[in-house]
């Protein structure tokens, strides 16, 4: 009885593998995107087509089989940040540890690079320098045109779960040991004194908020504003839960998701001009699209709110992709001046009118 | 047949804490159904177990300075020697079952009535001191430590981002334990939130559960039993690696660990002859001796009649009892010349 027992206790939970949250791209009318855990595909979107162009692992076997003779397995896993497109090129990193540089128009492999451990957060490029922190703990500064190593690992001594935010002489390069580091950006040398510490783990994508102020978040549940050039806190915004999501500053507001099931608006100062409460908790930054700030929580629930006064225009209207998985951890993407589109886990994509809240189910054909 | 009046008399202290666990097996039963009841199923399991659970977890892993490998192994040891006094109470009562077998089995065929024979079969249960209940408590408790520290691992040491989204609303806000956040995932060589990919703790799971399971049987009356324990020493060690292979590897350990304390239990209840490696390399179950006598003892450590006096192969007396060993070899002389005198 009791190893009956067992195996139905074994089989009604659920380990919560890897399946990412990278947000989409677009492109000239070409949209990249994680339709699928661990894959990338390009897609036509002009007209509304979404027909595919690319998928990449390829589906193809014997086409997978060759690609990894040279570049090892091709098992991703999951992808955590939304992919970086210039003219040539798309990169963005797996779960599996590696960048990846394909090129756009065909997703055929330009270089990958292989670090020592699951990559979470995301790339920042600048510079003709694409720079990714690892699990490792590790900062790696890679040639965008061949993937070479420019300089020796930074070590942060800890795992690095944010995309660096990159200028183009300076990167600031959060850790889940709670430190923030001010580097340059030639030569993966400290520029502050001591790093910025916070009590817990540092997981948003650090953000300019203006010159003066940067924004960054995590696990000890603030919201630290920081002088860019000392490190020094200006102030911080206490919440209930952890800070994901990268803050989003729009006209001196700055708009921060919370897993306590809000959304929050600052002013620049960090006083809270309101707050709005969610269904579920949220992980995905807001979006303003036009007059209407958009925001997706956990369950997929939409809201399209006023960001002056966080007062509701419409929502939640519950997504319409049923078939598979509702949850929605990944940033809504501003898809043209009538809708946005949002990438549910799984990979099902959906369009939603950001003036009525009315969502799509995007069919992405083959 | 006729009991005699000494063996039907209570012995004074032992129905006390009987009484006492029965008690509190149905306090805790009624607390988790009334719980379960006023805040709904859902609240009551997170807010009840998982929560608890999660947060004393990482209590643990600071206290050992971040090493959560070693905060499951603690916790492990902790809940069984909280739980000990049932778990002493399950192996003796499943002994005390298991010699009172041919008397049930008497019981059973005698009485015909359900109602008489329900009756037969407790005042069986009185003398041998026997606790029905005493079986279900450890592992109602193992079920539920089973099930919610599996939840928990899923959680803090998921193996992927998603997991410690969930983690987020289950931490409670004091910073020392958010600092803790994400936690250490490697012990050894295995990644605690990630299956087993060398098969060492999933063979280390199925030997312990083979050797507890073994070392907690005590010898069978008939065929059928002899055949169910069989059974059972084989099936559960297989079904826990298959298991195992499936688990984060982290509730393999808290397995590997609380199988090694259950053998220490068994130790203490069974003695050193139940350890035996002969014991323990035999595949088949321990043919218990054929009933001789059917009075039960008076003391309930001591087990009735049918364990003592028979000898093994190995010469030496198939089970173990409370009692001294002079005592037992006495007994055992006597009964072997009331044998041969009804000859």
């Amino acid at each position: 009885m009791l190893a009956t027992l067992f195996l139905v206790a074994a089989a009604c939970v659920n380990v919560a593998d890897p399946e990412g949250w990278a947000a989409p791209s677009q492109v000239d009318g070409t949209l990249f995107a994680s339709i699928d855990n661990g894959k990338m595909a390009a897609l036509d979107a002009a007209d509304d087509d979404y027909s595919t162009t690319w998928i990449f692992p390829p589906e193809d076997e014997d086409e997978k089989r060759r690609l990894e003779a040279t570049y090892g397995k091709l098992e991703l896993e999951a992808i955590y940040h939304a992919p970086i497109v210039t003219g040539e090129f798309v990169y963005f990193a797996g779960y599996d540890g590696k960048v990846y540089a394909l090129n756009a128009g065909d997703g055929s492999i330009s270089w990958t690079f292989r670090t020592d451990g699951p990559i979470i957060g995301g790339l920042a490029l600048a510079g003709g320098t694409i720079f990714v922190g690892s699990d490792d703990g590790k900062l790696y500064a890679l040639d965008a045109a061949t993937g070479r190593e420019m300089l020796p690992p930074f070590d942060t001594g800890d795992s690095i779960w944010a995309a660096p935010l990159a200028t183009d002489s300076v990167l600031y390069v959060p850790s889940v040991n709670g430190k923030l580091y001010k580097l340059d950006a030639h030569t993966l040398e400290t520029l502050w004194q001591e790093p910025f510490e916070a009590d817990a783990g540092l997981l948003t994508d650090p953000v300019l908020a203006d010159e003066d102020t940067l924004l960054v978040g995590g696990i000890d549940r603030h919201l630290y504003a920081l002088d860019p050039e000392t490190g020094a806190v200006k102030w911080s915004f206490e919440a209930g839960s952890w800070f994901w999501g990268q803050p989003l500053v729009a006209e001196g507001t700055i708009y921060v998701s919370n897993l306590d099931s809000h959304v929050y608006a600052l002013d620049l100062a960090g006083n809270e001009m309101w707050a709005f409460e969610t269904e579920a908790r949220v992980r995905a930054s807001p979006l303003l699209a036009g007059d209407v700030l958009i925001v997706v929580d956990r369950k997929g629930n939409l809201y399209g709110l006023d960001p002056t006064s966080g007062s509701r225009k419409w929502g939640p209207s519950r997504t319409r992709i049923n078939k598979d998985s509702t949850t929605v951890l990944a940033n809504p993407m501003f898809l043209d001046d009538v809708k946005v589109l949002i990438l549910a886990q799984g990979g099902a994509l959906f369009t939603v009118k950001s003036a009525t809240g009315l969502s799509e189910p995007v069919e992405v054909r083959p | 047949m006729s009991q005699s009046p000494t063996t039907t008399a209570p012995t004074p202290s032992l129905p006390r804490p009987r009484n006492v666990s029965n008690i509190l097996f149905i306090a805790v039963i009624l607390t988790i159904v009334g719980a379960f009841v006023v805040l709904g199923p859902g609240v009551a399991w997170n807010n009840g177990f998982i929560n608890p659970l999660i947060n004393g977890l990482i209590l643990l892993n600071i206290v050992v300075f971040g090493q959560f490998g070693l905060a499951i192994i603690l916790f492990t040891l902790l809940l069984r020697l909280v739980t000990l006094p049932f778990t002493i109470r399950q192996l003796q009562s499943t002994r005390a079952m298991q010699a009172a077998q041919p008397r049930i089995q008497e019981v059973q065929k005698k009485y015909k009535d359900p109602k008489r024979r329900q009756e037969e079969m407790l005042k069986l249960y009185r003398e041998h001191h026997i606790n029905p209940l005493g079986c279900i408590m450890p592992m109602a408790i193992q079920m539920l430590v089973f099930i919610a520290l599996y939840r928990a691992l899923a959680n803090m040491v998921g193996g992927s981002p998603e997991s410690l989204i969930g983690l987020s609303g289950r931490l409670y806000p004091l910073s020392f334990l958010t600092a803790s956040v994400p936690l250490e995932q490697g012990f050894l060589w295995l990644n605690l939130g990630e299956k087993d990919g060398t098969y060492i703790l999933p063979l280390l799971v199925g030997l312990s559960t083979y050797v507890q399971t073994k070392v907690s049987q005590t010898p069978s009356m008939n065929a059928q039993q002899q055949q169910q324990q069989q059974m059972m020493t084989w099936m559960m060690p297989i079904m826990m690696v298959w298991i195992t292979l499936a688990l984060p590897s982290g509730v393999g350990v808290y397995w590997v660990v609380s199988n090694v304390f259950s053998l220490f239990a068994s130790y203490y209840v069974y003695g050193r002859k139940a350890m035996g490696w002969r014991q323990l390399l035999n595949p088949m179950p321990t043919p218990a001796p054929a009933p001789a006598a059917r009075r039960p003892h008076p003391e309930p450590q001591a087990n009735t009649d049918e364990e003592v006096g028979e000898e093994g192969e190995d010469g030496e007396p198939a089970l173990t009892t409370a009692q001294p060993q002079r005592a037992r070899r006495a007994y055992g002389r006597k009964r072997r010349g009331k044998r041969k005198n009804r000859r």
